[in-house]
């Protein structure tokens, strides 16, 4: 699963992974692909290494965009800005690109962090083994930003999948 | 006439279509990686190397397409970023093609119409 604004050729470990659709309008910005030769897990890259778990932790439960707080402390892992924290600091933002955009992108900040590049898109955000979304965008000066995400039951919703939660 | 070519820049690209947008305060975090900065029908094209359909580069306001000697640079503000002919790996996104005319200015000459367009945010 990656953002729908991404390149529909997508790969892994050297194996090309098959498009499968997207959605990219109103509240969605999602695309996803199948893995056929793989074991598809309940796990999200975070980067962060440990013996059990490492570079990636299991996802074991998902919040929608309405049960997510404002102000609540929220993390993220993209391929350029690596992994990071920041404060949910808008529910309702509408990035302008987007076809008949809807307000309900989420805004991560953190004072003095660059929190997301071009890059990051498609990577994970959450709390522990929470799913909350995958990162849209960024915004700000292009240097120090904040990063926007799509929410996770909007992904589900678009594109008509499940994030696992179980193994 | 003799006004109309002082007032003309020597090194301007004038005649290829160099299309911009106004997104310079947020953008989608996608990235398009080794894609070749591509000039064909006097339009600017991203040519994946992965055998990916080809998108038509939509720059940053500000940006603009000059000529060096036998090159074409493409210039932010703060100097050259690309030529054209090189492999470049561009943040944005993609967008579709009917959506494309309503992000940039000038409008899309027929001749470059028909392909999806890449949302460059900056060059990688």
């Amino acid at each position: 699963m990656t953002a729908g604004h991404c390149s529909n050729t997508l790969s892994y470990s050297g194996t090309s992974l098959p498009y499968q659709g997207q959605v990219y309008s109103g509240s969605h910005d999602e695309q996803w692909h199948s893995a056929p030769g793989f074991t598809v897990k309940n796990w999200a890259y975070d980067g962060q290494w440990d013996e059990t778990t490492p570079y990636y932790r299991l996802v074991t439960g998902r919040l929608s965009r309405s049960s997510q707080g404002l102000n609540s402390f929220y993390c993220k892992y993209g391929k350029i800005t690596f992994d990071g924290c920041g404060y949910l600091v808008s529910k309702w933002v509408a990035p302008g690109c987007i076809p008949d955009v809807q307000a309900t992108f989420m805004q991560l900040h953190r004072d003095g962090v660059d929190l997301a590049s071009g890059g990051d898109s498609g990577g994970p955000v959450y709390p522990g083994g929470t799913a909350l979304g995958i990162v849209e965008g960024w915004a700000g000066d292009g240097i120090i930003d904040d990063l926007l995400y799509t929410a996770v039951n909007y992904v589900e919703s678009g594109l008509g999948v499940t994030v696992l939660t179980s193994s | 006439m003799l006004a109309a070519a002082a007032c003309q820049s020597p090194d301007a690209a004038d005649d290829v279509y160099f299309p911009t947008h106004t997104f310079v305060d947020y953008g989608p975090a996608g990235e398009l990686r080794n894609a070749v900065l591509v000039l064909d029908s006097s339009c600017l094209w991203l040519e994946p190397q992965e055998g990916e359909e080809r998108f038509m580069a939509l720059w940053p306001e500000g940006w603009n397409l000059r000529r060096a000697g036998d090159d074409l640079e493409v210039r932010t503000p703060s100097g050259a970023a690309a030529v054209v002919g090189q492999a470049i790996t561009v943040g944005g996104g993609e967008m579709p093609e009917d959506y494309v005319a309503q992000l940039v200015t000038p409008p899309v000459p027929e001749r470059c119409r028909g392909s999806k367009g890449w949302l460059v945010t900056g060059i990688l």
